[in-house]
């Protein structure tokens, strides 16, 4: 059960490292194109060296992820279709060859499309390398890798995700960038297809990157926490999995979506504390429009009389005086009981004007 | 008036500067105005766009509504139009609620809300014109075709009916959205720039139908950018930036002081 | 190989994928246009818990509830997406992502709770897994019964709200300023879009079902630029196809008919890029054309 666990936390990391830069480039759904049509990569690659464990097959697959992803861009780059319409239609061209092939000529191979998508991590222990198991050092491996190529291209990379324009004119090779990236969320997917899955690799790309990026201010920040939230995640799946003997991978994806909504909601820029923000926001609107409703019409019996002032503004009476009795509070409006009319103070017309002027 | 001397102090004067004096009294009662808005203040989520605006527009006018970006030129159009629920104020097209004037207001929108994508020819945009008199779910007959087909000749549009709008140039698809305004039949006219990105034979197109269209007696409201053009092509004006800086005939409402005003970074 | 087409099951699976593919196909148009192309992916892996659950709670394997459970739970992942993306500062495509492995991963809980658990081991775990990938092979003359209903009150929603759907989709602003509800259009449309994915879910699988929305359209764009013309070409392409890719399946042991379908679809959407009139090659020998002038 702890190999397991530590498989899918080394895959977390591995797949944390990239997360962040897909999110922010909005690559989320290229990389789920991606970890399927990698099922015929596999498929592929295995009709040429016929094991599933050879290095060759990991870098067959790769490679055919990236030419999903050249494709794509190939496609929408030449203006026959769109982006999005470019990866709906390759990616399940692809996966539906994978499947068919895999029907018609390895029924009896050890390759199950199920397990290619949704994976199983409790076989990863049974295949072992070094005395450990075989994904925990493939991951371990790979994790190196991300680390060095995030470290190494920190600075190209961080400009050319928020802003590519300018990162060319400075000279950053910003294509080669993206399909280095690229393959390495292809060999991501590859090695993870028979540990955990392709889906719950996107759902490691995705899920940790996206609550981070509602929590962080800087690049940096966000992938600690993407880091830190990933294996969050992997802890709080792999138990309540273990605890009821449901599907792990499974369990995993569905707590990163859970973390995301419940940070959605709840965070500082969540939609809680937005609609209570905008709540805010119209009442302090609401005032500042009543200050100037009166000194525009100041002294106007109609415009500003205690029992016409409603109908003007358009509100009910009730929230009308409401609103007065707010100001009248603060010391910005007095009631002028002779003219029965509501007037501003020096204070409440200074009021005003900050409002206006900011 | 006895409260105009209470007015003074150093606030009072900053916010008369601002061009935001007494509001003139006659906004009151809603008479013929084509459009009338009294107190409207609109917002969105962060910021407040339009403060306590009072205007009127006149029945059978050619009305612009200018002001800098930012001003609210069309967030008060969608005020008016019903897309936007102010946070005050009303709203009353010829002395009636929106919902109940609908069909003799025609809407011609900004480009950039336009789906240009959509595989659609001349004559079926034209012919949404007449959707609310058709039905949605009848056919058209041919007198609403019919209809359809003159207002794309009045918009010189009648050899390029079976093309596909994202095929045209940016005036000619302007004068697509004209002529479907047209083919309603409305006798308000509401357009969100019709002049930009315009090239000068359809903009000259454009100006002339408008001007006819005003001596049929309908009104056209228009946002518009180019000052220089101002005085020209309308005769009335609102200027605005934020709150209503003039209202009225385009020569007093434009004056030198107005777009000064309207215009100069203030602060 | 003939003899197929005289067989009453190949005519069952045929009818049944490919009113899906004629229904899916016009829909999928105009789902396209709106720039909901990769929404429809997301709809259908996430219905897939909508099935397990419904088999949970209701323990039958009727095609119409597991339907209807498919069809609720792609409905609240639409929900999910656009809350995440309006107001919780999740970009469109993460928010995509997340819910379709999130959903998905659930699917799977679920799943495996229903295997452990024997309360449901009577009924065959072959029915559920069914759903992920599709077994059109496997229709019955219910299961064809359904679509058919559902397509034919897909398309008469269709043909009712054209209009609608028309100036929703081509000109918001000009929608509401005739006094369209601005969510009408898109309510029309995501319920049209929702039930033929919880209905193909059976034949097609929740991995594939969207492309039966989406790659007719692609194909079609590659010959007009009309919208009657495309809304055939698509129908034509998308019935073709499932005849087809259903016709091979049959007759060919080991090849599903979901994915030959698809095949068959992409396969003829490749070629139009290439040959089709708004293609590569008429392109190519257009810019020819002028050079030489």
């Amino acid at each position: 059960m702890t190999e397991v666990l530590f498989v899918l936390l080394m895959t977390a990391m591995a797949c944390g490292l990239l997360g962040p830069f897909l999110v922010l480039r909005r690559l989320s759904m290229t990389a789920d194109a991606l970890s399927h049509s990698v099922l015929l990569g596999i498929v592929l690659a295995f009709f040429l060296v016929r094991s599933l464990d050879s290095v060759l097959l990991t870098l067959g697959a790769a490679l055919f992820g990236l030419l999903t992803v050249l494709a794509v861009e190939l496609l929408s780059g030449k203006g026959l279709v769109k982006r999005d319409d470019a990866l709906g239609l390759v990616f399940p061209m692809f996966f539906s060859l994978g499947v068919l092939l895999i029907t018609r000529f390895f029924r009896n191979v050890h390759l199950d499309i199920e397990i290619v998508l949704m994976g199983d991590p409790l076989f990863a222990p049974f295949v072992r390398l070094f005395g450990l198991p075989r994904s925990l050092v493939e991951m371990f491996l790979l994790f190196l890798l991300n680390l060095s190529f995030v470290i190494l291209f920190y600075e190209p990379l961080k400009i050319s995700t928020f802003d590519p324009s300018y990162a060319f004119l400075l000279g950053i090779p910003v294509k080669r960038i993206f399909y280095a990236l690229m393959i390495l969320c292809s060999f991501c997917c590859v090695t993870a297809f028979n540990s955990v899955g392709a889906i719950l690799v996107i759902s490691f790309f995705a899920a940790p990157a996206a609550a981070a990026s509602l929590l962080s201010r800087s690049l940096w920040q966000m992938i600690l926490l993407t880091l830190l939230l990933g294996a969050l995640n992997c802890l709080i799946g792999c138990l309540i999995a273990f605890r009821w003997n449901v599907s792990i991978s499974g369990m995993c994806s569905f707590v990163g979506m859970l973390s995301v909504l419940l940070l959605s909601l709840f965070s500082r820029g969540g939609i809680l504390r937005g609609m209570r923000r905008r709540k805010q926001q119209r009442e302090r609107f609401k005032e500042e429009l009543l200050l100037l409703h009166l000194y525009r019409h100041r002294g106007d019996r109609e415009e500003t009389g205690f029992e016409s002032l409603f109908r003007h503004v358009n509100w009910s009476r009730r929230e009308t005086e409401r609103y007065i009795g707010r100001l009248m509070k603060m010391k910005w409006v007095f009631a002028d009981p002779c003219d029965k009319i509501y007037q501003l103070t020096e204070e409440g017309r200074e009021r005003l004007l900050l409002a206006m002027t900011a | 008036m006895t409260a105009g001397k209470k007015s003074g102090g150093e606030a009072g004067d900053r916010l008369r500067a601002l061009g935001l004096g007494a509001a003139s009294e006659e906004t009151r009662a809603p008479s013929g105005a084509a459009i009338h808005v009294e107190d409207l203040t609109a917002a969105y989520d962060k910021k407040a766009v339009l403060w306590d605006i009072d205007l009127e527009i006149e029945e059978n006018s050619i009305t612009a509504i200018v002001g800098p970006n930012g001003a609210g030129k069309s967030t008060l159009l969608k005020c008016i139009l019903g897309f936007l629920k102010p946070l005050s104020g009303s709203v009353r097209i010829f002395g009636k609620a929106l919902r109940e004037v609908r069909d003799r207001v025609a809407y011609v929108p900004q480009f950039s809300e336009v789906n240009w994508d959509f595989p659609i020819s001349v004559r079926d945009v034209v012919l949404m014109g007449r959707y609310r008199s058709i039905g949605w779910f009848r056919r058209a007959n041919a007198s609403e075709r019919a209809i359809a087909e003159d207002a794309m000749r009045e918009m010189g549009l009648s050899a390029l009916a079976s093309r596909q709008i994202s095929q045209l140039s940016g005036g000619q698809r302007q004068r697509v959205f004209i002529a479907r305004a047209l083919a309603q039949r409305a006798e308000l006219l509401i357009m969100d720039e019709p002049l930009a990105g315009v090239d000068k034979s359809s903009e000259r197109i454009i100006i002339d139908k408008i001007r006819e269209l005003k001596s049929e007696g309908k009104t056209i409201v228009c946002v518009h950018h180019d000052l220089n053009t101002l005085r020209s092509y309308f005769d009335h004006a609102v200027l605005i930036r934020r709150y209503v800086i003039a209202c009225g005939p385009v020569e007093e409402a434009a004056s030198e002081e107005n777009i000064r005003r309207a215009y100069e970074d203030l602060i | 190989m003939i003899s197929i087409l005289f067989s009453y099951d190949f005519w069952v699976v045929a009818a049944g994928t490919s009113l899906l593919a004629l229904a899916g196909s016009i829909v999928g148009c105009f789902s396209v246009y709106q720039g909901q192309s990769l929404v429809g992916d997301a709809i259908g892996h996430s219905a897939y818990p909508g099935v397990v659950l419904a088999f949970i709670c209701f323990q039958t394997r009727d095609p119409l509830i597991l339907t209807i459970g498919a069809a609720l739970s792609g409905g609240m992942a639409y929900f999910l997406i656009h809350s995440l993306r309006d107001g919780g500062g999740i970009d469109f495509d993460s928010a995509l992502a997340l819910v379709l492995t999130g959903m998905f991963g659930l699917g799977m809980v679920l799943k495996t709770y229903t295997q452990g658990n024997p309360a449901y081991a009577d009924a065959s775990q072959a029915g559920l897994k069914n759903y992920i990938f599709g077994s059109a092979a496997f229709l019955m003359k219910r299961d064809a019964a359904l679509i058919f209903c559902s397509g034919a009150l897909v398309l008469s929603l269709l043909f009712l709200f054209r209009r609608i759907l028309l100036i929703s989709i081509f000109d918001r602003g000009y929608a509401k300023a005739i006094g369209i509800p601005e969510a009408l259009g898109t309510a029309v449309l995501l319920f049209m879009m929702i039930v033929l994915i919880s209905v193909g879910l059976k034949s097609v699988g929740a991995v594939l079902i969207s492309s039966f929305l989406l790659i007719p359209c692609i194909c079609a764009n590659q010959h007009s630029r009309s919208l009657g013309p495309i809304l055939l070409l698509s129908a034509l392409t998308g019935i073709l196809s499932a005849l087809f890719g259903t016709f091979l399946s049959t007759a060919y042991r080991g090849l599903s008919t979901g994915p030959m379908i698809i095949l068959c679809m992409g396969s003829v959407t490749l070629l139009s890029m290439i040959f089709g009139r708004y293609g590569l090659l008429p392109r190519m020998l257009r810019k020819r054309g002028k050079e030489n002038d």
